[in-house]
């Protein structure tokens, strides 16, 4: 580990050594774009401490410089290159800078924790670590150059400007040897002048590198010129050669990079070691931060793809029946004729494909299921796949190999939805309506895929020169260097020449020619052989052949190399000579051996016209930038982030199936924005849940299950939202968990409601609810005596009562309640608004029916409730407020806290609190009490008029006093035989005048009555008795006094039954006397029943009038509770006779007073 | 001439101002300050008092609906209630001997007599004098003033009072009489130094009253007819010449302690300078010098100050809009 001290000590020495080796290795190739590179390697290459320094620091400027001799050449095409993509100045710089920063310190990041991570697979630790080593190895040498360095560092710093003499590099072809810079320099006049004056220090004019004046920022002026030679070596960074790099384990087929690369090699080599860059940058992708927001562009841009796709779809099923048809009018073209036959069996193939499509799904669904494991699935899939290839053709050699590269190439193209979305379409002349003034072969990916499908290409040339196009003409057309399309052109472009390598270099040919040559060259006896399975891989003869063939179809096409028609798209042919002069469109000499002869389309001329077109175009692109301009300021901000290469690639690599995720997750969501309940879940897929599986245990590859199918989407973790979720044992709740649960938690609420209290249920016995209990009941009680008050007022004033008037209120009493009785369960959460609520609302009505309310409506109470909440929140927040404040004056002691609260809601000092009890609860009970027992007393009165204000007048008025019976003072007799019944101890009499309560027995008897009902309501059970029939046998068991009755009664019924006997003819027996049951009075006739006494109809008694007058006198005063069941006793006597009409009061005031 | 116009209670209010403690002659901006304020103020307690009639669905105010305003203030309720009890007694009074006190109970009319004649323990003339004469007046039923908030309307039935219960002095009444004597107390300490004359004087001022026997007057003063629909009965007219005088006594007594205040802090000011200069400049007094001390009466600005303090609105009426913002609207405060 201490082997890394450097990396915390910034050791720029040994940074740049690392650097340098890192770039032997093409480490840097992968990460950042072309032009940081090229940038990156010419400060490399320069070798110098300090520049390094100030590089890796951040503190130098970007200044291009002009090649006098680039610019000679070509004007108007070099500017376009560099600063598209990378601005002068301090800024962009900076980025790169972090960038390598980051870049360097990743190695010891990733040394650190190499022995950490498997060593099987991890070749890149491997190598880091080595290299590693390396650069500690070479710390000596390092070391001397630091120090020389490092001395004269301070001395730099001393004395400002320092001007550095830098050592500018027109990279040729054998730049990459950056060791030896010093030979390789001398071939120019000037690097050599430069350093010579590496040690001269006041040289202005030639000084390449200053600081300003102020800001101590080194200026890095940048020849163009390295740039351009970068784009030049582009295609052939694939096959790169280091010589000096024994680290590296990627193929390294490539000879040294003067001698152009072969197009065979980049086929295996170039592009393995491309997609291996590419796995591990999607392996190295989570450390990347990404957010979602270019997600929604991703999924609109595929969205349009799959549009198009559609199209092409369609498009070329109607030229199938086009060709179809063609081939019925029996078209004489041979060419034709092939397309259509091909067209069939394409026709065939796609049902093929579409069949294997839902194999694919079914393979995928039950992946689980089956035990072979990829590998073998993936070559068992492909051996069946080739033998169906879509583009086979017996008839067309080598077209199943080409096409299906091709195809491959153009679908990853169009999939690159970063950029490829302007170039899936024709532009259309509503989109830019000069376009066919200037561009004369317009192209797009739609038709380069259509003329695939209609096997109008032969050969990998043709192909590649017509994607090659669609960016060129995009870049004539949007001549404004800052014009947004071009960026994506570039991109595209870059992709492209990435991906172009890939397709093998075949020209397709009739079997019947091959067949010729064949015949021609076992003649000829030459070296080359054609490969038995009949299609060319990369012969010389083949290829031969494919020129003679290709200038057949087209002759004015130009053999060029392959490589270099980047560089003529790019317009910036460099003087060298070695370097391809091709931009004017000369054949190049066939020097290598190898080199392969393509012919190329008229790129160049186009290209040509397009500069003498450009100045009119100028016009045009600024409309359509005006237009566009919002395209363009995205198109910026995705130029900013394009700076780093990992997430590019991860963007380009994820867009399908981030849209794809996307577009699964936006269905969740209705057209108004709101989560839709109806659209159809998230599902787990028994796949996705083995990738995120794979996802966390990262010894494997993570594209590796990727490349089982083609259409395969690399797995995205974060996206995955239902994948990840652990599996669950959940099988749903039937009936019968439902039930034991709910017993359970009734069990659970039974056995705590013994135990403890409800929190809602306040104690009656102490505290404020005490009191106000005592209060309310008390009021209540109070009511209760109103109401006999009330009742005999209106006895005394009314003539009738109505029974209604005289049931008394309904008065309940009050019980606490368990608000929410279910609040003692666990799994219920009392701090809810609903129950807390319902609590403060019981203590508002308390409070209310404290202060004499009977009743409220709903809404009024609600009310309350709410403004007590308001006010205790208020009270709360305030308290709340002053704790948490962060004034300099906050209040120290919780007491002032609270003080000042209660004071800041109206409560003056917590006295007021106090008096408010003691003045409005406490007192109140007393005065309650007191208003109680007068009321009691008065109620007495009442019910029996004491002596005073009695005098003579009493008697004139009504004939009440005979029935009162208060005369009889006068008379002084026992007139009713009250004393002699001895009824006047009973009823507390002093004189033998009738007491006015029992005048009231009406007013009792229906009291009574009312109550009875509302016992008998009660005691339901009671209520079904019902007295069985005597028998005569039963006679003898009655109490003495009735048996003489009951005799009687036998008799009677006897008579009477004979009598029933006779009318039906029956016997006359009697029955057995246990059957012979005795009647009773309903069931006698009329007149033998006993005749109840009856007043006349017209002798109506009057109720009770007036407050009768008895000149009573009463016996010291008892309670009245005592007196009531003495009353009631009365009444008792009184219903036996009852079921008289009520007004029969005269009868049965006699018949009580016989009783009596 | 504008003045006599418009304010015509000068002399009374002077008289008022008087018996609360302000001992030299206010000018007649102060006087006629306090007049439009008391207008304001009666015409305040008018106004929400036909609104309690009109809530109760009558459209005549009753003595009940005024003292329904002033309710809170439970000591001068009580002392209302006296009030109104005594002049219940002179009624009867009057009715079964004609005359024979009636001299005695306009003494006892004025607003400030009713203190006086519960209990004018510390007043040495007329006070005790009237002592006597109240007790032989009790045996004229006092009839209690009953308030319909009171605990036993709360209920259908009330029972009747007997005498005894009548008698009974309830804990309203006690700190009615607390109050009452605070208030004796005070006026005997201003008026222990008193001469004779002066002493006449302050009683004849204590019966100042903006109604009694100035009834007319008072409705036209304060528009009674424009602002009720009907007549007030003349306990409301009594009520008010009650709560007038409160209310200029109150005022001045806050206006009084604002002006002590104020010179306190200017004397203060002062009496660092005035040292120096006593002491350089030691006069000899003269017959006809300014007397010294030269007290200054209760000028306008004391009375605007004190209005402003006495509207204040205070927390509890603010209590439920605390932390819910927007204007605070508030009636004018009865004194």
């Amino acid at each position: 580990m201490e082997k890394l001290d450097w990396f915390e000590r910034t050791d720029y020495g040994k940074l740049l050594s690392l650097a340098r080796r890192l770039n032997d290795d093409k480490f840097f190739d992968v990460f950042l774009t072309e032009y940081q590179l090229a940038i990156l390697q010419y400060v490399i290459s320069l070798d110098k401490l300090q520049i390094w320094e100030s590089f890796l620091e951040g503190n130098i400027q970007l200044l291009y410089k002009c090649d006098t001799e680039t610019a000679k050449d070509s004007e108007s095409a070099s500017a376009d290159a560099p600063e598209l993509l990378f601005e002068e100045g301090q800024v962009a710089l900076r980025n790169l800078a972090f960038n390598v920063r980051y870049l360097l310190w990743e190695m010891g990041v990733d040394f650190y924790y190499k022995d950490g991570m498997e060593e099987d697979n991890n070749h890149d630790g491997d190598s880091y670590y080595k290299l590693i080593e390396a650069v500690n190895d070479e710390e000596d040498i390092v070391s001397s150059a630091a120090a020389v360095d490092g001395s004269s560092k301070p001395e730099i710093l001393a004395k400002l400007p320092k001007i550095e003499k830098p050592i500018l590099r027109n990279l040729n072809d054998d730049y990459d040897d950056d060791d030896d810079e010093e030979e390789d320099d001398d071939d120019e006049a000037r690097t050599e002048n430069n350093t010579d004056k590496m040690q001269v220090d006041d040289d202005n004019s030639t000084s390449e590198f200053k600081f300003l004046a102020d800001s101590k920022v080194l200026v890095l002026e940048v020849p163009l010129s390295i740039f351009r030679d970068r784009a030049q070596q582009a295609p052939t960074q694939a096959g790169y050669t280091k010589a000096k790099s024994p680290l590296l384990t990627v193929n390294q087929n490539n000879g040294r990079a003067s001698t152009p690369a072969m197009n065979s090699t980049p086929t295996t080599g170039g592009v393995g070691s491309g997609l291996d860059d590419q796995e591990r940058l999607i392996r190295d992708s989570y450390r990347i931060y990404h957010n979602f927001e270019y997600d929604r562009k991703t999924l609109i841009k595929r969205r349009k793809l799959e549009l198009s796709d559609e199209r092409l779809e369609k498009n070329s099923k109607d030229n199938n029946n086009n060709n179809n048809k063609n081939n019925n009018n029996n078209n004489g073209n041979d060419l034709k004729q092939n397309g259509s036959t091909e067209s069939l069996i394409m026709g065939f193939e796609v049902g093929n494909s579409s069949l294997l499509k839902h194999l694919l799904n079914a393979i995928q669904s039950q992946r689980d299921d089956i035990d072979l494991n990829d590998h073998e699935l993936r070559s068992l899939f492909m051996n069946v796949r080739k033998n169906r290839g879509k583009w086979a053709n017996d008839e067309r050699v080598g077209q199943e190999e080409l096409y299906e590269a091709c195809e491959k190439v153009i679908i990853e193209l169009r999939g690159y939805t970063e950029h490829s979305t302007p170039f899936l379409n024709k532009v259309s002349k509503r989109e830019a309506p000069n376009y066919a003034l200037i561009i004369k072969k317009p192209m797009d990916l739609n038709t380069v895929m259509k003329k695939l499908k209609n096997f109008s290409y032969t050969s990998k040339q043709e192909f590649v020169d017509d994607v090659m196009l669609i960016w060129s003409n995009c870049l004539t057309y949007n001549a404004d260097p800052k014009h947004f399309l071009r960026v994506h052109a570039l991109a595209m472009q870059k992709k492209a020449m990435k991906l172009i390598p890939s397709i093998p270099n075949i020209v397709v040919r009739k079997r019947s020619e091959i067949e010729k040559e064949e015949n021609e060259l076992a003649d000829n006896e030459n070296g080359g052989k054609p490969k038995a399975a009949g299609h060319i891989s990369s012969t010389g003869k083949s290829l031969k052949k494919g020129r003679k063939r290709s200038r057949e179809g087209q002759g004015q096409h130009h053999p060029i190399k392959l490589e270099e028609n980047d560089v003529s798209a790019l317009g910036s042919p460099i003087p060298d000579g070695t370097a391809a002069s091709t931009a004017a469109g000369t054949p190049i000499p066939n020097e290598e051996t190898s080199a392969v002869k393509k012919p190329i389309e008229d790129t160049e001329e186009v290209e040509e016209d397009d500069a003498e077109e450009e100045d009119d175009d100028d016009d045009e692109d600024e409309d359509d930038e005006r237009i566009n301009n919002e395209n363009a300021r995205d198109a910026e901000a995705e130029q900013d982030d394009e700076i780093d290469p990992e997430l590019i690639a991860w963007r380009s690599m994820t867009a399908k199936s981030r849209a794809h995720y996307c577009a699964q997750r936006a269905e969740m969501f209705g057209s108004d924005g709101k989560l839709c309940a109806t659209a159809p879940a998230l599902l787990r897929k028994s796949l996705n849940m083995k990738k995120f599986i794979h996802y966390l245990n990262p010894t494997q590859a993570l594209s590796k299950t990727s490349n089982l199918l083609v259409n395969d989407e690399p797995y995205l973790l974060e996206y995955d939202v239902s994948d990840g979720v652990p599996g669950l044992e959940y099988k749903g709740i039937d009936e019968h968990d439902e039930e034991k649960w709910e017993q359970h938690l009734v069990d659970i609420y039974l056995q705590l409601s013994t135990k403890e209290d409800s929190p809602f249920v306040l104690s009656q016995k102490s505290g404020l609810n005490k009191l106000y209990v005592d209060n309310i009941s008390q009021i209540q009680e109070i009511r209760r005596i109103c109401f006999k008050i009330a009742l005999i007022r209106q006895m005394q004033t009314q003539q009738f009562l109505h029974h209604t008037q005289m049931k008394p209120p309904e008065i309940e009493t009050l019980k606490e309640v368990d608000v929410d009785p279910v609040s003692k369960l666990t799994n219920h959460d009392p701090y809810t608004y609903k129950v807390q609520y319902g609590a403060l609302r019981r203590s508002i009505a308390k409070v209310i029916m404290q202060t004499g309310f009977e009743s409220t409506e709903p809404f009024a109470i609600n009310t309350m409730t709410q403004v007590a909440e308001k006010f205790l929140c208020g009270l709360i927040k305030s308290l709340k407020t002053h704790t948490e404040t962060t004034s300099k004056n906050k209040l120290k002691s919780s007491r002032e806290v609270i003080l000042l609260s209660l004071l800041e809601n109206g409560i003056f000092k917590p006295d007021d609190l106090y008096t408010f009890v003691k003045e409005r609860i406490i007192k109140q009970q007393q005065k309650l009490f007191d208003l109680h027992t007068k009321l009691k007393n008065f109620l007495k009165e009442l019910l029996r008029p004491g002596l005073e204000n009695m005098n003579e007048k009493n008697f004139d008025d009504n004939s009440d006093l005979f029935v009162t019976g208060d005369f009889l003072n006068e008379i002084g007799d026992d007139f009713f035989g009250l004393k002699e019944l001895g009824l006047d101890k009973e009823y507390e009499l002093m004189s033998s005048s009738m007491p006015l309560y029992m005048l009231h027995t009406r007013l009792h008897n229906s009291f009574s009555n009312n109550n009875n009902a509302n016992r008998r309501s009660k005691y339901e059970d009671l209520k079904d008795y019902e007295p069985g029939n005597l028998t005569a046998s039963s006679i003898k068991d009655q109490i003495g006094i009735l048996k003489p009755f009951y005799t009687k009664l036998l008799e009677r019924s006897k008579v009477h039954f004979v009598k029933q006997q006779k009318k039906k003819n029956e016997s006359t027996e009697f029955p057995p006397d246990d059957k012979l049951l005795l009647i009773e009075d309903e069931e006698l006739p009329q007149k033998n029943r006993n005749i109840r006494p009856r007043l006349p109809p017209t002798g109506k008694i009057s109720s009770i009038k007036k407050k009768v007058v008895a000149n009573a006198m009463f016996l010291p005063e008892v309670d009245e509770d005592m007196i009531i069941p003495k009353q009631e006793q009365h009444d008792d006597a009184g219903e036996e006779e009852d079921g008289a009409d009520d007004n029969d009061l005269a009868s049965e005031i006699s018949k009580e007073l016989l009783v009596m | 001439m504008s003045a006599d116009s418009k304010y015509k209670y000068r002399v009374e209010i002077q008289q008022m101002m008087f018996v609360s403690g302000e001992s030299v002659d206010p000018p007649v901006e102060t006087t006629s300050l306090i007049e439009d304020i008391v207008r304001g103020q009666v015409i305040e307690i008018l106004l929400q008092s036909t609104k309690t009639a009109n809530a109760r669905g009558t459209k005549s105010i009753a003595p009940e609906d005024v003292i329904f305003i002033i309710r809170h203030d439970r000591a001068k309720v009580n002392r209302l209630r006296t009030y109104l009890s005594w002049k219940d007694v002179r009624k009867n009074a009057k009715d079964q001997e004609a005359g024979g006190t009636e001299s005695f109970m306009e003494n006892e009319a004025g607003p400030g007599g009713v203190a006086g004649g519960v209990g004018a323990t510390g007043t040495n003339l007329p006070g005790a004098a009237g002592d006597s004469k109240v007790l032989s007046l009790t045996k004229y039923k006092k009839s209690k003033i009953r308030l319909p908030w009171e605990l036993q309307f709360m209920f259908l039935e009330q029972h009747l009072e007997t005498a005894e219960e009548n008698e009974q002095v309830d804990d309203e009444e006690k700190a009615a009489t607390i109050a009452s004597l605070k208030r004796l107390k005070m006026a005997d300490d201003r008026t222990r130094n008193m001469t004779r004359q002066e002493y006449e004087h302050w009683s004849d001022c204590r019966q100042a009253s903006f109604t009694f026997r100035k009834a007319k007057r008072f409705r036209e003063w304060a528009q009674i007819a424009q602002l009720c629909d009907s007549r007030p009965n003349d306990d409301v007219i009594d009520i008010l010449g009650f709560l007038t005088f409160e209310i200029v006594c109150f005022l001045t007594e806050e206006a009084m302690e604002i002006k002590n205040s104020e010179e306190r802090i200017i004397q203060s000011k002062r009496s660092a300078q005035e040292q120096q200069q006593k002491e350089t400049i030691r006069k000899r007094k003269y017959l006809f010098d300014k007397p010294d001390e030269f007290s200054k009466p209760i000028m306008p600005h004391h009375i605007e100050e004190a209005w402003r303090r006495l509207q204040n609105s205070d927390f509890k009426h603010r209590a439920l809009r605390s932390f819910g913002g927007g204007v605070l609207k508030t009636r004018t405060r009865l004194i």
